[in-house]
């Protein structure tokens, strides 16, 4: 009998909900109009599956596994794997979005150099995906997503956000010249890094967080105790 | 026999909540271990330390080959019907836990069900598993009607004699009793184990397991 296997377990038990899924569906479905009816117009669509995937990720793993829905799939197993499938599954929504309006664009353009495609693309992607992720595994199911988007917010109230972008964007060499301002700047406000230009270093480090906010949830799955909720611990 | 699992030593203290105390036990092969004791008493945890689900504060849990955790799908558990996930279909989450055998035809979501259709769709689901060569239960009975706690005992008889070991938790003495090869009665964290013809001559009965708790409880 073959051995259950994690990925299937959590895509049937632990999918973010469903309304996301919808929402992420219609995104796609305007991003590939959008580009078959003009080339290059589907970019603010890219941002838009960033910052629902801020909150589709972060779907939480401790609250589901001390009410014990995930027993089966936690018994004998390698955390690690375990929090790797768990990842996957939380991610898969807003990444298949993602690389769906990723292709109409790459269609469009007869080319793979596209917005969603390019590292910076990549980088957004786990970025978006990873920090919500790690953020919710011992907390509540969309608490990663609303901090993150609530930090975001409050930056752009406070004028923190807008004048670098600016900048950037009318002076590409901006982010050479100032990288760690850069990073924090792309660390604020995700959904705009596929828009922009940014040196090697700085998408390094991008790519660095992101994994690290993984490796960060996936250490957060392997030393959680378990007990059941109802125990009162 | 050989044991499939040993713990030699356990406790388990939640800050400064003591769940259990050196706790000794072991399980083996062929045998059917019914634990018994009052609520609060630890049951539930001694069960997810045994299944590598919490650590314990001091001890070991030693499986079959020396792990602390039991071998990947040697091990079979179900906590209850409140552990079952709500949102998926009762045929879903039986075709993934007996590996796509179709064992249930309920399309409904789990939330939907009865309290007794959900016990009974858990146990089914981990029942109807080959693979495991031990199944920790707790409050198998529970919510379960008499049709449901026939089918349940005939079943742990049945995968008994094909070499299965069962560690059950129960309230319910008179579905453990007759059923078991030995008890273990954890009372204030601490276990006392004994043997069916221990506590009777003859058939054990419900009554014959209340009358060794009492004992045990109130013995000086």
């Amino acid at each position: 009998m073959s051995r259950l296997s994690a990925l299937h377990f959590f895509a049937a038990v632990a999918r973010p909900p469903a309304a996301l899924t919808v929402v992420f569906t219609i995104l796609f479905a305007v991003g590939a109009t959008l580009e078959a009816v003009n080339r290059g117009s589907s970019d603010w669509v890219l941002a838009s599956i960033a910052a629902v995937q801020l909150f589709a990720a972060s779907t939480g793993f401790t609250r589901h596994a001390t009410r014990g829905y995930y027993d089966p799939v936690l018994i004998g197993r390698r955390r690690s794997h375990v929090a790797l499938a768990h990842f996957a599954v939380s991610a898969a929504p807003g990444v298949l979005a993602w690389l769906g309006c990723g292709a109409a664009q790459a269609v469009a353009a007869g080319s793979a150099d596209v917005p969603a495609l390019r590292p910076c693309g990549w980088v957004t992607l786990l970025l978006v995906s990873a920090i919500p992720w790690a953020a919710s595994v011992r907390t509540a199911p969309f608490l990663g997503g609303t901090l993150w988007l609530l930090l975001s917010i409050a930056l752009v109230a406070a004028g923190k956000v807008l004048g670098p972008l600016g900048r950037l964007h009318v002076q590409p060499a901006w982010a050479s010249e100032h990288p760690v301002r850069a990073f924090a700047l792309g660390l604020a406000f995700p959904a705009a890094i596929p828009s922009f230009g940014w040196p090697p270093a700085v998408l390094f480090a991008f790519a660095a967080t992101g994994a690290a906010a993984v490796a960060m949830g996936a250490l957060g799955i392997s030393r959680s105790e378990l007990p059941l909720a109802e125990e009162g611990a | 026999m050989k044991e499939v699992v040993r713990a030699v030593g356990l406790s388990k203290r939640y800050g400064r909540r003591s769940v259990l105390g050196n706790v000794d036990l072991s399980l083996r092969e062929a045998e059917i271990v019914g634990l018994i004791g009052a609520n609060g008493a630890g049951k539930t945890t001694l069960l997810r330390i045994l299944l590598g689900l919490v650590r314990p504060t001091t001890g070991v849990v030693e499986w079959r080959g020396g792990n602390c955790a039991p071998p990947p799908d040697r091990a079979g558990h179900f906590g209850g019907a409140h552990t079952l996930p709500p949102d998926v279909a009762a045929r879903r989450w039986a075709r993934l836990l007996s590996r796509g055998r179709e064992i249930c035809d309920d399309r409904r979501p789990v939330r939907a069900l009865s309290r007794g259709s959900r016990q009974l769709l858990g146990l089914s689901a981990e029942l109807s598993r080959s693979e495991p060569d031990a199944f920790l239960f707790d409050e198998p009975w529970e919510g379960l009607d008499p049709d449901g706690s026939r089918w349940l005992s005939q079943t742990l008889r049945r995968r008994r004699e094909n070499g299965c070991a069962f560690l059950v938790s129960s309230h319910r003495l008179h579905d453990l009793a007759g059923l078991c090869d030995r008890y273990a009665f954890l009372l204030e964290g601490r276990v006392v184990m004994q043997a069916a013809d221990q506590i009777s001559g003859q058939t054990v009965r419900g009554d014959d397991l209340l009358a060794a708790f009492d004992v045990i409880r109130y013995a000086p």
